[in-house]
């Protein structure tokens, strides 16, 4: 790790990468409609002129960038930018609909920062030795994981618990769609291809958050959000203030968010729901969590900026991606003739940590950046007309599903998926189960037939689900997640608030 | 679909929910039924999950009989007219991307969007300015995303 | 230098004498558009990346790469046929994808619907273990599978995909009985094949190049040794006649002129025939092949007997 690498991270032609990279990310996260995932798929042939710690630099700037911008969206929209910021929705939008939507950005940009810092570090100083994590999780593993994120589901819909099954059932169905990997069966296509592709996370994702959202925009002339009485400006003390006393949370949060980003395909949306849901179980003002609660905010924008960094400690040291954004920027690598692996780290040492001193750069380039865009977006979202919002907002629905995949179908699935889901919403069925069920869907599946598969070779099966300490571990956790408000049902509840209510 | 119950607390019989669950119990059969032609290995999942989709909308309907919960609260304000035009129009637009091309799709869809969201008058102002507008926005993405970024946006077929 | 120049030349002189054929004056006379039916970071898009650049040099327009995954591949195959059919659109195409995929399922698309006109190379498969794996040869894996059958775990990615056949085929071959684990990818498989999650990986020499520091190859199913693994034996060397894996070609649209097609067919030889061109792609564990556009019917034949044997086994025809 020598100084060195940290002037090249510093050279003018790499700042102004790291800068390009990061301004951009925000912007494309931020838009409703644009992806992460996108984003750098999009912008990765750019990269392929320059030197490869260049290269990576930007692309890193575009990560952490649109991952964070995500939260804008989330905030201001009610529509993740990415999955990962599916678990800002929850407070993020109701803030932003009582007024305090610039609070939300400022909150969203300091804890971003933190996590990205977090998760960048993990990578510069630890990265060889939190690999071996990766490995360390297996087809089993992963299974009750997603078991896991299941159940963290029906926690978060507490008072409409059932409905929160039944739309993460519903999304876990959708999931299935198409081909399947283990069996090789078509399924649910109905012989057009159509819906062999299966159905998109992020065009369902769109569809599900941003048309409802739409569809009631253009119903009534009010303003689509409140503007708080508070003087313009950032409220950057206030910000801080609450940032300060909630430095515990966003300390666990983004360590859970890098944790989680080691285990190849876990991502984003796994991360931020698991810190959600740890800090409202931990904090003194759990009911408020949902109906715009600052901390959740913190905990989410923390854990999915670490997710960043994390993610790309398998991806370097073991040359396997740790979330989609990784996949791709891998490719770019081996395009460039780099190959991961030790050497990486050994032989060539300047590009990685010249990448991972830019990718620090550019995370705190993020403060800056993010409170000034953050600023601008929150005044234009408020001061355009409506007759220019819904239009723009439903063009970049389809142009940002468009080009996941180069696939108009994918935009008729969205739209579907999007007038469905305002009439599901209007019953009280809420989008993030669905999505939720659709993520980790495949990530269930697959992980529960292979177990099966190696139980059987190995001759028992049921054993197969409980080896290691790891998986004991997580069923414990799951255990005692499901149990866990149960028991204070049933023992009365010590903090005196209401259990069974609807949920906002 | 209910309008709006105002009071929360009334024991009413959530109604919507439940003929949701219903949809629900059905399509989880229908999921079901068409697990026929899978591998034994590919049908595994789909069973269990329509299986556990059933259960819970039949729980769920049962629940709601037995001990009605409060009613989930909907705003039935708001133009049920634009809404459905708002529907249509995404709809026309994504059903004729392939056909009319990325952007005389775009452009009539941009423009439906706009008639449908306006509330303020007309003047031949705001129609020059929206104009502008439409077009630099329309203008940009494309230039970005087709030209820039090289994503092959549908071309025009009827051409 | 000079060998550029003069292929350059030839090149030119070609496409001007073919040209008169071609509707254009000289064909390629705009941006190709390269489909790959993957998304990016793969073989497929690294490959194709690869050829980019050579193409540029011989035709001097731009090779687009244009990503339309989903479906393992067959969602871009079923919507290909629907494209400009002028010479100026092709899709990377992929064995035994195009063969079995329509052999299992309903996917939308008929092998013969692609025309094929090049087959640039393949991923030779290969049995993969991890560096301190107890299996030093063939023979101590084929013997651990003898003695216990079906205990002897493969990963892999996916099912009916070129590891999943090698499987089969190896099974059969050598009279023992392993199991397949499919998992989402070559980047998953690999994982689980250094996670211990299973005792060997059927994937590629590919692969094998990738992860050349943990991983070992027991054999590969080429014709001869990889320049890159010269002391890995063949299947072929060690008794059991296996040779393929997964080749990439490349295919135009239904109704795209033969003049167009037997342009690109030579343009891609020509790449393909590039000494540097090799050398990046032995580099990264690909081996070669040669297929024209008037050896592809042949070729592709040949491949399709092969893997009705395999597709028998896997019960998906009679």
């Amino acid at each position: 790790m020598s100084w060195s690498f940290l002037l090249a991270a510093l050279t003018p032609f790499n700042l102004m990468l790291a800068f390009i990279g990061v301004g951009a990310g925000i912007i494309i996260g931020g838009l409703p409609g644009l992806s992460a995932t996108m984003a750098v798929a999009v912008l990765v042939p750019v990269t392929f002129g320059m030197e490869p710690a260049s290269g990576l630099i930007m692309l890193g700037a575009i990560y952490t960038g649109a991952i964070y911008g995500g939260a804008y969206s989330a905030i201001l929209v009610n529509t993740p930018g990415t999955p990962s910021a599916i678990a800002t929705t929850f407070d993020g939008y109701p803030m932003a609909k009582r007024g305090d939507g610039d609070l939300a950005v400022t909150l969203a940009t300091l804890s971003s920062v933190v996590g990205g810092l977090t998760g960048a570090i993990a990578l510069l100083t630890l990265a060889p030795l939190l690999a071996t994590i990766a490995l360390q999780f297996g087809s089993v593993e992963y299974f009750w994981l997603a078991v896991l994120g299941l159940t963290l589901i029906s926690a978060l819909s507490e008072g409409a618990t059932l409905k929160g099954f039944m739309g993460a059932s519903l999304g876990l169905l959708l999931s299935t769609v198409g081909v399947a990997v283990v069996g090789g069966d078509v399924r649910y296509t109905f012989g057009s291809s159509l819906l062999l592709g299966g159905v998109e996370i992020i065009s369902a994702l769109i569809g599900l958050y941003c048309i409802p959202v739409l569809i009631d925009l253009v119903a009534t002339p009010d303003p689509h959000l409140r503007v708080s009485n508070k003087a313009g400006g950032f409220r950057l003390r206030e910000a801080m203030g609450l940032a300060l006393r909630s430095k515990f949370n966003m300390a666990r949060s983004a360590v859970i968010g890098t944790v989680v980003a080691i285990l190849p395909g876990a991502g984003g949306s796994i991360a931020s729901l698991v810190s959600y849901s740890e800090a409202r179980r931990s904090s003194p003002r759990r009911e408020r969590f949902g109906q715009g609660e600052p901390d959740g905010i913190l905990a989410t924008e923390s854990a999915n900026n670490a997710t960043v960094g994390g993610g790309f400690i398998p991806t370097l040291v073991l040359g396997i991606p740790g979330t989609p954004p990784d996949a791709i920027i891998l490719g770019a690598l081996l395009v460039q003739g780099v190959r991961t692996g030790p050497e990486l780290f050994t032989e060539n040492a300047a590009i990685s940590y010249t990448f991972i001193y830019g990718l620090l750069i550019a995370t705190l380039l993020l403060l800056p950046m993010g409170l000034i865009i953050g600023r601008y977006a929150f005044k234009s979202i408020i001061a355009i007309p409506k007759a220019i919002l819904a239009p723009t907002v439903a063009f970049m629905t389809v142009i940002g599903t468009y080009a996941i995949r180069n696939n108009t179908w994918d935009v008729l699935i969205m739209l579907v998926l999007g007038v469905v889901g305002w009439f599901l919403n209007r019953a009280g069925f809420k989008p993030s189960p669905i999505v939720l069920g659709l993520i980790l869907g495949p990530i269930a599946e697959q992980g529960f037939v292979q177990a099966v598969l190696m139980g059987q070779a190995q001759g028992a099966v049921v054993p197969m689900f409980f080896r290691g300490p790891i998986s004991w571990t997580i069923v414990a956790i799951i255990v005692i997640a499901t149990l866990y408000p149960l028991a204070r049902l049933v023992l009365g509840n010590p903090r005196g608030s209401g259990e069974v209510r609807e949920n906002e | 679909m209910n309008d709006s119950t105002m009071d929360p607390k009334a024991n009413r019989r959530d109604i919507a929910g439940m003929a949701y669950a219903l949809a629900f119990a059905v399509l989880g059969g229908l999921a079901l039924y068409y697990t026929d032609d899978m591998s034994t290995l590919g049908a595994v999942f789909p069973q269990t999950i329509a299986s556990a989709l059933i259960i819970f909308s039949l729980a769920y309907i049962t629940q709601n009989l037995v001990s009605p919960g409060s009613v989930h609260p909907v705003s039935g304000e708001g133009s049920w007219i634009r809404r459905g035009l708002l529907i249509a129009v995404m709809l026309v637009w994504v059903l004729t991307l392939n056909w009319l091309g990325f952007i005389a799709a775009g452009v009539l869809g941009f423009i439906g969007m706009i008639l449908v969201g306006n509330y303020d008058a007309w003047s031949l102002r705001r129609v020059l300015i929206y104009a502008l507008v439409s077009a630099l926005i329309i203008g940009g993405f494309y230039t970005l995303f087709a030209v820039v970024l090289n994503v092959p946006l549908p071309p025009p077929r009827w051409l | 230098m000079k060998t550029r120049l003069v292929t350059t030349l030839t090149g030119v002189l070609a496409s001007l004498t073919m040209g008169a054929a071609v509707a254009q004056s000289d064909f390629p006379s705009e941006d190709l558009s390269y489909v790959i039916p993957f998304g990016p970071g793969g073989e497929s898009d690294i490959s194709a990346r690869l050829q980019q650049e050579y193409f540029k040099e011989i035709t001097g327009q731009e090779a687009v790469i244009e990503y339309k995954p989903g479906g393992g591949g067959a969602v871009a195959w079923s919507q290909f046929n629907d494209m400009p059919s002028d010479g100026h659109t092709i899709i990377g195409t992929n064995l035994p994808h195009i063969i079995l995929q329509p052999l299992a399922k309903d996917v939308g698309f008929e092998t013969s619907d692609l025309n094929n006109f090049y087959f640039f190379h393949y991923s030779p498969d290969a049995i993969l273990v991890p560096a301190d794996s107890p299996y030093e040869s063939l023979d101590d894996l084929v013997d651990a599978a003898e003695k216990a059958p079906g205990t002897v775990t493969f990963s892999g990615s996916g099912t009916y995909s070129a590891n999943h056949v090698a499987q089969t085929r190896f099974d059969s071959l050598a009279d023992i009985t392993t199991t397949y684990i499919p998992y989402k990818g070559t980047g998953a498989a690999v994982t689980a094949l250094k996670s211990g999650e299973v005792q060997a990986e059927w994937g590629y020499s590919t692969v094998a190049a990738n992860h050349q520091g943990d991983t070992r190859m027991l054999a590969i199913a080429s014709s001869e040794r990889h320049p890159l693994f010269p002391d890995v034996p063949t299947f072929q060397e060690l008794g059991y006649d296996l040779e393929g894996g997964a080749y990439r070609g490349m295919a135009v649209p239904e109704g795209t002129p033969e003049e167009a097609q037997q342009r690109l067919s030579e343009i891609f030889q020509e790449i393909n025939e590039d000494p540097a061109f090799v050398e990046r792609m032995q580099e990264l564990g690909f081996f070669m092949v040669d297929v024209p556009v008037d050896e592809v019917d042949e070729f592709l034949a040949e491949r399709q007997a092969e893997y009705e044997e395999v597709a028998r086994g896997f019960d998906l025809i009679d």
